[in-house]
């Protein structure tokens, strides 16, 4: 078992190398740092020159006072100094970059930093504390979306949950992490996920979906084209036949090993691997019942271990060198090897393998049983109480970001009812901001509709005022001109008429005087008929009714303004059949305008005119006041303004035109 | 001087109309003029101030003591019953009850519209305007009418003068639109003197503007140019 988890265990690291690369040489900069860090990088190097090199970008780096460049380089000086396994710098580039990259808030760097910390843990053995940082660093990859990276921490956890057993929390990360790679078609990725669920399966003892597994991961290896891909394919298939093996279909076992160590390649390019292949086909044949030639097959695999100076697989042949001797009953021999695997066993600290061959010697050394079977209880207590340890740890990481994450919900819940509320209460107070302009509109408006109508009212009012005024005068006039007519003319005529019967005695001259008086009483007569008719005919003396007030305005208005004035109206409009409406602020317009006049003209004369052109009322004020430039009036005045929008109440048109010194006209048309 | 005795004098019935009593004696010294000049005729004269008292006094008329001659002022006050409010009225109900009564009318109206008027209504034998006549003239007038002749005052000569001279026929109302706007009455006033719908006197006023070539839409030029026609 130990064998194929240290196989993963170099894939996993592989894993995260690969993929981290490009990245970072995209970032890749001419200064002198990035200079340095790429020296670190070439294999060709000393390591110790590489670190030196390392070490030198680290103090540049520290040098820059901008946040975000100084943390691109610090990341990448930490990752570069943990591949180095140059610990002292790899812990200080990589604190300061967690510190900087939370400081300016740099989430993806962040992550990154966890990352090279489960990197570093997992190295180190702290695995307790490589899960804490691949779960930091997952979280922060979950809460930025990064779905790939995201998927590497899954993989990473459920990775470090298999090594301590933990197989169930181990599948459900590693499963998670496939149906993420599955959504990014990721084929390598998903061979390494397969793979690995494979073994936990095996460890479970569940080993059809084992062999499934491990098909499936053979599968995606055909879609990977990649130089490791000949490692990958023989990796799997030595697993494929250990799960054979521990199902004891032996056959089967040997056929998948054998397909492996027929790579010629293999011999070369991992000898280890190849003596553990061999090992595997030995033990395998050893486990059939197969003893031929196994001594001599167990040996070349120890030879070739011992030559590689791997102690810990050195053990593992001498443990199954000592169950083959006690098989050939040769029990010294079977003793001596397996006290032998115990201690090189006991010099790696390798408590799998140690358990293994405790159980082992307490099997063959009838002596020491006792002894070696207390060792193996008291180390197999001790780890499993350990391991439930580590688990517990984990489920407490895993139970406080729950936590947190529940402590952030309810902080989100409680920002959401704040926001909510927040926003009814703006919204109720906007209404009722937006209600209370509404309603002082309306009261504006029904304020200016009312004025209109009192304005509309005072008008009639005066129109009425001036009619009856107008109706007495003539009525008085009439009075006048009947009496003249009826009364003194008749007289007169009869006064007249009876002069002229009477006999005048006396001589000519006064006969001659006599006539004339009565033929000037005649004339006095038709005197006084004109003048009875002229008062009569209204219409030929008197102006309209609008019209005179409107002359009466002017009039006033010219006293108070001093000037003189010019008013002509058309005769032809028929004021009676105008609307109110139009009157009322034709006469308000003249007002205001000659009130501007008034205010700033200083004019000397005034003219206004009404015409009729077309069914089309114009009115035209002009002076020959001061006048404004064209254009320059800086702002119009209440007066204007209000002549602007009585002309737009009216759908007419308002126009004013001046020049400095030659006056204003303002204009006013209006269809009727 | 002598004059046959067996000569009948020719003795007319003369009723004097005129509220003015001043005026009325002026008429009755003119019959008495044409009198002492004519021994031939003979005038009993009656005198009536109101319409009133010309009512009263056609009440008394009979067949052997009728009336030749009225002299009839317009302006008079009206009657009691007020059904006749102007000589008009007395001259009209003349006109019906003695076809024969010669009527001379003497008004101080010297407006054509309503000279044309009482022409039309009672056609009279003379026509007297008030301030055109001097003392012969009321004696010339009394004697063309003692002689059948029509006699007319200088300004209803003058006025059919105007209209022989002119084209324009206009009917009754449209004197009559003429007239009330002559003396101011307002147009929304007019269907209640003229029995004519508003719209209706709107299109005459329109019409008559176009006969009388009265440019825009001016009522003032409109009334001047049919006073200048004669028409008011």
């Amino acid at each position: 078992m130990k064998l194929s988890f240290t196989g993963i265990y170099l894939l996993v690291l592989v894993g995260c190398t690969k993929t981290n690369l490009p990245k970072k040489v995209s970032i890749k900069t001419t200064d002198s740092i990035s200079i340095w860090i790429d020296e670190s990088k070439k294999r060709k190097i000393p390591i110790e020159q590489r670190k030196l090199g390392l070490k030198k970008a680290y103090e540049l780096s520290n040098q820059i006072s901008i946040d975000s460049s100084k943390l691109r380089n610090i990341s990448l000086i930490a990752y570069e100094a943990e591949g180095l396994n140059y610990d002292e710098l790899f812990l200080k580039a990589n604190n300061l970059a967690l510190e900087l990259s939370a400081k300016i808030k740099n989430d993806s760097i962040v992550g990154e930093t966890h990352w090279n910390y489960g990197l570093y843990y997992t190295k180190k053995g702290k695995i307790d504390s490589a899960y804490f940082h691949y779960h930091k660093a997952y979280e922060v990859y979950d809460i930025i979306e990064e779905e790939y990276f995201k998927a590497k921490m899954l993989y990473n956890m459920g990775y470090i949950q298999g090594i301590i057993k933990d197989y169930t929390g181990s599948e459900i990360s590693i499963i998670n992490a496939i149906e993420i790679y599955k959504k990014l078609d990721k084929p390598k990725s998903l061979y390494r996920c397969y793979n690995y669920l494979g073994l936990i399966y095996s460890e479970l003892e569940e080993f059809d979906r084992s062999i499934f597994s491990h098909n499936k991961a053979l599968e995606y290896l055909k879609e990977i084209e990649d130089e490791d891909k000949v490692l990958f394919k023989e990796a799997s298939l030595n697993n494929l036949g250990l799960v054979y093996q521990k199902q004891k279909a032996y056959d089967k076992s040997i056929e998948n090993f054998e397909a492996a160590i027929n790579n010629n390649e293999l011999k070369r390019s991992n000898l280890n691997f190849y003596a553990r292949l061999k090992d595997n086909i030995a033990y395998t044949k050893f486990l059939m019942g197969d003893t031929l030639n196994l001594k001599n097959d167990f040996y070349s695999a120890l030879n070739i271990r011992d030559s590689l100076n791997n102690i810990s697989g050195v053990a593992i042949s001498k443990r199954h060198l000592a169950e083959l001797f006690v098989i050939k009953k040769d029990t010294q021999k079977a003793i001596e090897e397996g006290r032998e695997a115990l201690r090189l066993v006991n010099s790696v600290e390798n408590n799998r393998d140690k358990l293994e061959t405790l159980m082992l010697l307490s099997k063959i050394d009838k002596n020491k049983a006792t002894k070696y079977l207390e060792e193996y209880v008291h180390l197999n207590d001790s780890l499993q109480s350990e391991e439930r340890k580590t688990r517990n740890k984990f489920t407490r990481i895993r139970f406080e970001t729950d936590e947190y994450i529940e402590e952030t919900e309810k902080l989100t819940e409680q920002n959401i009812l704040i926001t909510v509320g927040g926003i009814t209460l703006l919204m109720f107070l906007s209404l009722a901001y937006f209600l209370r302009v509404q309603r002082a509109k309306n009261k504006e408006l029904l304020f200016e509709q009312e004025q209109q109508k009192a304005n509309e009212e005072i008008f009639s009012l005066m129109l009425k005022q001036q009619s009856k005024l107008e109706e007495g005068r003539m009525k008085e006039r009439h009075r006048i001109s009947e009496d003249l007519h009826d009364g003194v003319l008749g007289k007169i005529f009869g006064t007249r008429l009876g002069l002229g019967f009477l006999n005048v005695k006396g001589d000519d001259s006064t006969i001659e005087k006599h006539k004339s008086y009565i033929d000037e009483l005649q004339s006095i007569e038709k005197e006084i008929r004109s003048i009875s008719h002229e008062l009569k005919n209204e219409i030929l003396t008197s102006k309209e009714n609008y019209t005179k007030i409107i002359h009466d305005l002017i009039e006033q208005k010219s006293i108070t303004g001093n000037f003189k004035f010019k008013f002509k109206c058309d005769r032809s409009i028929d004021w009676d059949t105008v609307d109110d409406d139009v009157k009322i602020n034709y006469y308000r317009i003249v007002q205001e305008g000659l009130q501007n006049i008034i205010k700033y003209a200083q004019a000397t004369l005034v003219e206004v005119d009404i015409k009729l052109v077309n069914d089309i009322l114009n009115l035209r004020i002009s002076d020959n006041g001061k006048g404004f430039k064209n254009g320059k009036l800086v702002k119009k005045g209440i007066g204007l303004k209000n002549i602007e929008s009585r002309a737009k109440k009216l759908n007419g048109n308002f126009k004013i035109n001046s020049l400095i010194n030659k006056g204003t006209i303002i204009f006013v048309s209006n269809p009727l | 001087m002598y004059l046959t005795p067996c000569k009948m004098k020719k003795k007319y019935n003369v009723l004097i109309v005129d509220d003015h009593p001043i005026i009325a004696d002026v008429y009755k010294s003119g019959f008495e003029l044409v009198s002492a000049e004519n021994n031939d005729v003979e005038f009993q004269i009656s005198m009536a101030n109101s319409c009133d008292e010309a009512l009263d006094y056609l009440k008394g008329v009979s067949k052997q003591n009728s009336i030749d001659i009225v002299f009839l002022d317009i302006s008079l006050p009206p009657s009691s019953d007020g059904k006749f409010i102007s000589g008009e009225d007395i001259g009209l109900k003349l006109r019906n009850d003695l076809p024969n009564c010669k009527i001379i009318v003497s008004t101080t109206f010297n407006d054509n519209y309503r000279i044309q008027v009482i022409l039309q209504t009672l056609n009279p034998e003379g026509f007297l305007i008030k301030n055109d006549i001097n003392k012969e003239e009321l004696v010339t007038s009394i004697k063309s009418i003692l002689n059948d002749t029509p006699y007319y005052s200088k300004s209803v000569l003058e006025l059919f003068r105007k209209q022989l001279s002119t084209d324009y026929r206009l009917d009754k109302i449209d004197r009559q639109l003429l007239y009330e706007m002559s003396i101011g009455t307002k147009m929304k006033d007019l269907p209640n003197i003229i029995p004519m719908s508003m719209a209706g006197l709107e299109k005459r006023k329109k019409n008559l503007k176009v006969l009388f070539k009265v440019q825009d839409n001016d009522d003032r030029e409109l009334i001047l140019k049919a006073k200048e026609k004669g028409f008011i």
